[in-house]
């Protein structure tokens, strides 16, 4: 029997008298085969044992990744946001709307604004006359009060969302307390019960209710209040965010927390993209704003007379891309207390 | 099944005889013919001994060093490799109400029977993610993609290596086994008492044997938001991290003999 190594097998092919070129040529290729099967089959003898360096380098995954549904439009949505004077037993949306605030996202810049309204403001109440703002809920509700602010302002307001005292309280002890830096001393055991120190601080609902309520302690009184409930809003956002970063799951703690203890007319889908847009909101530059006014007399009624100059330049400016430019920003009411502007 | 209509690839009668009358060589050529004939049989009988041996040598090779075929061999029409057996266990479900006077017990049932919609979904990003070798061997996840929402789809393909075993994992790894899962699935319901939406919290950790002969324990921990799109349960949102770190070798089963010499 004849062996079949390659020397023989060449010999064996250039024995062929017939077709020589054809016969080179199937011989070059067996023994490019065996070439390339026997190189290949003894490359791998090696890897029997391990070689670090015979495959791609090995790294260990260490990543993080994730995607939130965020709001992609390039125009602000405003909310207005309601915090009703009812009392236990009392109907919320028949009461004074005594905290007044829009707040208006901007979904592609990831700015927001928050702009106070003082409640005594004297303002034209659509088919009601004039009055002061607070008293537009009792006379239609909170949908009365967005036409009423809408008017005001020249801008579209896009959703509405109510709460009230116990339901204030309530929202902040389901989500664990908020954590506030107490900007100045608060010393108001008689009204509001408001006692606090300067500095970083959680607060429990009941707390957190007396830092909003507080104004006789306050040297601008509710404009300076307004100013405060403003910052409750930007330290709930930035919990919140914090929180959403650390553990994605807690924005259905909140969501729950704020559904149960508001009343809105935000669509829930609409309400979950807003949730999740509110992540991904730079609240380094938060807006944090009152309008300005003077107090004056009506009908021997205290009101306040908004400035309507500074009115319609923020409203301007927040139509525009939901962002009041610097020289619009009115000074801020608690500034002497703060040291600020 | 509808049928349709394909246009032929080829020519009809370009791959085959056709009814083109077979040529017959002239009667005077015959014998050169056969000899012709025979070497053309002959010649690649010549060729197929060495390769046959050649071939049944690395056959060999490859057989008794435990199947670690590291060049690739293409089978027309293999069976594809089994898939490690994997579920989740029943999970903890937490319910979200979201109107006050809802009993949030009362929602228990309909939040269990969503959960369990859930599962199946983590279940299936796990398997084909890290565990199923057809897919991880060519670094293709389509039956992952395919729990995600169209919206959060392009953004669960650019995580690729985070949220599967990766592209490149047949290069780096000769085997993956589950370890162990665990997952909790929180439940949000909107004020009618109908699912909202829910989050699934995963565990997930595996043992890789890497081909370079070292070993990884694959850590996967990930939450995952779900919506009813109409088409089952979809993941709109995710967070997802991979903390994986090196093993150590696993240690062989004890021997008999091993058992006796270390008894007292």
């Amino acid at each position: 029997m004849k062996t079949s190594s390659p020397g023989n097998l060449t010999a064996a092919l250039t024995d062929s008298p017939t077709k020589p070129a054809h016969r080179r040529r199937v011989a070059l290729l067996a023994i490019f085969l065996v070439a390339w099967i026997a190189g290949t089959s003894l490359g791998t003898l090696g890897d029997s044992a391990p070689r670090a360096n015979a495959w791609p380098m090995f790294e260990l995954q260490q990543a993080h990744v994730g995607y939130v549904p965020t709001l992609d439009g390039t125009s602000p949505i405003f909310i207005l946001f309601l915090g009703s004077d009812a009392r236990p037993g009392e109907t919320i949306t028949g009461q004074r709307a005594d905290s007044i605030h829009l707040v208006t996202i901007n979904p592609s810049t990831h700015k927001v604004s928050i702009l106070g309204f003082p409640r005594d403001s004297w303002v034209p109440i659509p088919g009601n006359g004039s009055n002061k703002l607070n008293a537009s809920m009792v006379d239609g509700g909170p949908e009365l009060t967005v036409q009423t602010v809408e008017e005001l302002t020249g801008i579209k307001i896009d959703y509405w969302a109510l709460t009230w005292f116990d339901g204030f309280k309530a929202m902040v002890n389901d989500v664990g307390g908020l954590t506030v830096d107490v900007p100045f001393a608060m010393s108001d055991p008689s009204y509001s019960g408001a006692e606090f120190q300067p500095g970083v601080q959680t607060l429990d609902g009941r707390e957190a209710l007396a830092f909003a309520r507080n104004r006789h302690d306050l040297p601008t009184g509710d404009f300076g209040r307004s100013e405060d409930q403003g910052l409750l809003m930007t330290s709930a956002l930035a919990q919140f965010n914090k929180e959403f970063t650390k553990d994605p799951s807690r924005l259905f703690k909140w969501v729950g927390a704020g559904l149960r203890n508001v009343r809105t007319d935000v669509p829930m889908d609409q309400l979950m993209s807003l949730a999740f847009t509110s992540t991904a909101l730079n609240l380094k530059k938060a807006q944090n704003m009152v309008l300005p006014g003077s107090t004056a007399t009506v009908n021997g009624t205290s009101i306040v007379a908004l400035d309507e100059a500074a009115l319609a330049a923020i409203s301007n400016d927040l139509k525009d891309d939901g962002y009041v430019t610097k020289k619009n920003v009115p000074p801020s009411p608690n500034a002497p207390l703060t040291g600020g502007d | 099944m509808v049928a349709v209509g394909v246009p032929p690839r080829y020519p009809s009668g370009a791959l085959t005889e056709g009814s083109q009358p077979p040529k017959t060589p002239p009667a005077v050529a015959a014998n050169r013919s056969q000899r012709n004939a025979r070497r053309r049989r002959t010649t690649p009988l010549l060729l197929a001994i060495p390769l046959l041996l050649v071939a049944s040598a690395v056959g060999l090779f490859l057989f008794t060093r435990g199947g670690e075929a590291s060049i690739p061999i293409p089978f027309i029409g293999s069976e594809p490799e089994p898939v490690p057996p994997f579920d989740f266990p029943a999970p903890q479900v937490g319910i979200e109400a979201t109107s006050e006077k809802t009993d949030v017990e009362s929602l228990r049932a309909t939040a269990e029977e969503a959960a369990a919609g859930a599962v199946p979904v983590i279940d299936q990003l796990y398997t084909e993610g890290f565990l199923d070798p057809n897919n991880w061997k060519d670094g293709e996840y389509d039956e992952v993609w395919e729990l995600f929402d169209t919206s959060a789809l392009p953004s669960a393909e650019s995580s690729v290596e985070t949220l599967t075993l990766g592209v490149g994992a047949g290069d780096v790894y000769q085997s993956v086994q589950p370890e162990k899962g665990k997952m909790k699935v929180r439940v949000l319901f909107d004020e009618n008492g109908e699912v909202v939406s829910m989050v699934a919290l995963v565990s997930f950790e595996a043992f890789a044997a890497g081909k370079d002969g070292t070993y990884t324990n694959v850590v996967s921990e990930g939450q995952f938001f779900l919506r009813d799109t109409g088409d089952g349960w979809k993941i709109y949102s995710f967070d997802a991290k991979r903390l994986d770190s090196e093993a150590a070798p696993p240690k062989p089963a004890p021997s008999a003999s091993v058992s006796a010499s270390t008894s007292p």
